[in-house]
């Protein structure tokens, strides 16, 4: 008897700090809920986003295509990460889409920046390069020629 | 036979012990450029459709599914290597790396010089043979020589020498190849394959005994990365044959040629 006390006497105190704990949480669930919905939002899209050639190191071509969307319209470009010049810009525009004949022999971020605060990043997107050979130079992939 | 056999395989390892103290200790020089000898593997299945007309007479042209087919290539630190290509008869086979020099690499080689071929009554056997092979390794090309005066399974051993230039070129994400060789078979070699006497076969063929002779091979070839592992292939190419083997009744062809196509799955 004495032990089915004590087990619903701490039954009902973990039901009292469970509500006690939700009441406490639920102003900050709200608040945050809020202001993420008042935040501005960015997607910055690339298909594809690998490039395989046939031997580690090669430059990979491929066409690009990227798509941005956001929130509320603005002056947005397309960079590649550490670069200066844009690849593209869109003006007083909320979402866009771009276009590119592109090689490259190793990994690239592109970047979605505004056209006014370059150095704040509002969305990236990473083009993968793969191989088929991994070896570092064709010398030794040379026996499948012959 | 067997003397010879023990005699080429003596040979090869030979060059593997002569050669691997001296390796080891240039590869503790790491100015030498015989150190960037380094070991590899590859692996790969190929499926392919392949087409090409018979070198003999009595063949048709033949259309052949390779489905399967393994193509491998290993090499261990210590030189030894083993490497199967396309068709394995461009100087590819078992051997030792013994000396590496900046762009060159000398081995000594066992390779496939010719496939078995039977005609009439009678059929020769395939020709291993034993030589050295020298390679150069440019940005986009390869040249390779190889020389072999050594016959494995046969008691003439006669004497082959063959050079091939491949080049390649990358245009977007194809991968082109374009091969050049020439191919030099002595007397004793071609005797026991385009001769009618050796196949006993007079009553079919007229009376030939082939000279020695130099054939030319072209190929144009393309490949294309599908993903990690997948690859696509395709190539056609041309031999012209020396006069020894087009005088033979049993040719009727100046040259064979040939196209395949197919996937190939890399390991």
């Amino acid at each position: 008897m004495f032990f089915k006390k004590r087990t619903k006497s701490a039954k009902q105190s973990g039901i009292s700090h469970f509500l006690g704990k939700a009441i406490a949480i639920l102003p900050i669930i709200l608040f945050t809920h809020l202001s993420y919905a008042e935040d501005e939002q960015y997607l910055l899209e690339l298909k594809p986003q690998e490039c395989v050639s046939l031997y580690k190191g090669q430059t990979c071509h491929l066409r690009l295509e990227f798509t941005f969307m956001a929130s509320k319209a603005d002056n947005y470009c397309l960079y590649i990460k550490d670069e200066g010049e844009p690849l593209t810009c869109w003006e007083m525009r909320k979402q866009g889409t771009f276009s590119k004949d592109f090689n490259t022999d190793k990994e690239v971020v592109f970047e979605l920046r505004r056209i006014d605060e370059v150095d704040a990043v509002l969305s990236s997107v990473n083009l993968f390069l793969s191989w088929v050979y991994q070896v570092p130079d064709k010398k030794r992939a040379a026996w499948r020629l012959f | 036979m067997f003397t010879k056999s023990i005699f080429t395989f003596s040979l090869v390892f030979f060059s593997v012990l002569s050669f691997a103290s001296n390796k080891s200790i240039e590869e503790n020089n790491t100015s030498n450029p015989a150190s960037e000898s380094q070991a590899y593997s590859f692996f790969d299945i190929n499926n392919s459709l392949r087409t090409y007309t018979s070198l003999y007479s009595f063949d048709e042209t033949e259309v052949e599914a390779r489905l399967l087919n393994v193509r491998f290539g290993i090499k261990w630190e210590n030189g030894i290597f083993v490497n199967f290509g396309n068709f394995g008869s461009r100087g590819n086979g078992v051997g030792y790396n013994f000396y590496d020099y900046g762009d060159w690499e000398f081995d000594a080689l066992i390779h496939l010089g010719f496939n078995a071929v039977e005609i009439g009554e009678g059929a020769n056997e395939s020709d291993f043979r034993a030589g050295l092979r020298a390679t150069h390794y440019s940005e986009d090309a390869v040249f390779r020589i190889i020389a072999s005066p050594i016959s494995i399974n046969s008691d003439d051993d006669g004497f082959y020498l063959g050079s091939w230039y491949v080049k390649n070129w990358q245009v977007k994400n194809w991968n082109i190849h374009g091969i050049v060789g020439a191919s030099y078979y002595s007397e004793s070699i071609l005797d026991n394959r385009f001769s009618v006497q050796f196949f006993n076969d007079t009553e079919n063929f007229r009376s030939y005994k082939a000279g020695a002779g130099a054939s030319l091979e072209f190929e144009l070839g393309a490949t294309y990365a599908l993903s990690e592992h997948w690859v696509f292939e395709a190539s056609i190419g041309q031999t012209l044959l020396s006069d020894a083997i087009f005088d033979s009744p049993f040719v009727d062809k100046r040259g064979q040629t040939y196209a395949s196509a197919g996937v190939v799955y890399v390991f």
